[in-house]
């Protein structure tokens, strides 16, 4: 058993294990200490880095969603405008429509009626002067039975003739 | 039985102060422990980048990491980060020490720790380190008062200085027995079975060996478990010269 003092191993433990820290203190542990310090802000930067990707992420997801949220909302809008002025339109269109339609009658109406007066007119006129006319034969003979009616055939005939180049 | 080799005297060398300093075997020894400390230690601690490769840094780097997280943070705290190299150097050391003695090399090598001479000097170091930083804190007048346990009254003082000064005395006395026993009976202990073994008969044989396996096999476990306790208890007393009260 060895529970003998040895002042040689006692010294020498103390001289190598001594040396042993000395050594390590300078050249193992500092080297260490400082990669593991270097290891561990890497980590924590990476850690801050990765939080500050999360947020970005988040703020952007947030942005998205919100643009998102806009281009529905001015899509609907868009739509909702879309109809209203479709309907607009149509009712303009249809109140145009009728108005033209409303003006052409009228224009017709207007027309015919001019046109209308225009034959009266013109029917006025043929008639006063084949009147006229008969008044003078009528004046200048003396009319018998048949003569008379052939005056008042020859007077319709040319009424008629008048009245259709009147019409055309 | 204990297949304990004899202390050979290698080289004399003449005495220094009056302390002889010749080296023996068992020097060498400890001279082996301390360079595979620094074998073991230097190129994983002097390796560069900042992300640890292959299995033995790993290893290496786990188990500097669990010594320092377990003795030096969790036991010291913050502050005993500056005693990270001396509480490794002594985990290393001793378990480089005691993982000499499970080299299959009977005659030459054993765990030089099995030597009372080795933890002796290591627990002086220890002791002389914690009265250094104690009296460096409180003075020696206070360290003297860290006999009187605050809150005990004067009178007490008879009964409970002389408690506290062995006590205090103990420490490394216990921190170099308790290596000192365990190194030594577990070795002791894997003697027994091989000289058991020897002396069997050959149908017996096996179960002695079998015994003699399983001892070693547990002394490898052994060898971790002393070192870390040896840095444990080493941390501790650091701990408390930290301290502003009592020893």
């Amino acid at each position: 058993m060895n529970l003998v003092i040895d002042q040689r191993l006692l010294a020498w433990t103390l001289i190598t294990f001594g040396g042993v820290v000395a050594i390590l203190a300078k050249y193992a542990f500092k080297p260490l200490q400082q990669l593991l310090a270097e290891r561990e802000k890497k980590i924590r930067d990476s850690l801050e880095e990765a939080r500050k990707a999360r947020e970005g992420a988040e703020v952007i997801r947030r942005e998205g969603e919100a643009r998102m949220n806009e281009a529905r909302e001015e899509a609907r809008r868009i739509l909702e405008e879309g109809r209203r002025m479709a309907a607009d339109v149509r009712s303009e269109a249809g109140r145009a429509a009728r108005e033209e339609a409303e003006a052409l009658l009228r224009k017709a109406r207007e027309e015919m009626g001019r046109e209308s007066r225009r034959s009266v007119d013109a029917l006025r006129g043929t008639v006063a002067a084949i009147s006229l006319q008969v008044a003078k034969d009528v004046i200048r003979e003396n009319l018998d039975e048949n003569r008379h009616r052939q005056l008042v055939d020859e007077y319709l005939q040319r009424l008629k003739e008048a009245h259709g180049n009147t019409q055309r | 039985m204990t297949g304990d080799i004899e202390t050979t005297v290698l080289l004399p060398l003449p005495r220094i102060a009056g302390v002889d300093v010749s080296i023996t075997n068992e020097v060498v020894l400890v001279w082996l422990a301390g360079g595979l400390t620094l074998a073991i230690l230097l190129p994983v601690c002097r390796r560069r980048g900042l992300v640890a490769q292959g299995f033995y840094q790993n290893l290496m780097e786990g188990l500097i990491e669990f010594v320092e997280k377990e003795v030096v943070v969790e036991g010291i705290g913050e502050k005993g980060r500056v005693w990270a190299p001396f509480l490794l150097g002594i985990f290393f050391f001793i378990l480089s020490a005691n993982l000499l003695g499970l080299l299959p090399l009977p005659g030459l090598f054993k765990a030089v720790t099995s030597n009372i001479n080795v933890p002796a000097a290591l627990a002086l170091v220890v002791f002389g380190l914690t009265l250094w930083l104690t009296i460096r804190r409180r003075g020696f007048l206070g360290f003297l008062r860290g006999f009187l346990p605050a809150g005990v009254p004067w009178w007490m003082g008879f009964l409970v200085v002389p408690i506290e000064v062995v006590s205090w005395l103990a420490r490394p006395l216990s921190l170099a027995v308790r290596l000192f026993a365990n190194m030594m009976a577990g070795h002791a202990l894997v003697f027994v079975f091989i000289g058991m073994a020897a002396g069997s008969a050959w149908l017996l044989k096996p179960v002695p060996l079998a015994g003699a396996i399983v001892m070693n096999v547990f002394e490898v476990f052994v060898a971790f478990v002393q070192a870390f306790i040896f840095t444990l208890l080493a941390g501790i007393y650091i701990k408390e010269a930290l301290e502003e009260e009592s020893h």
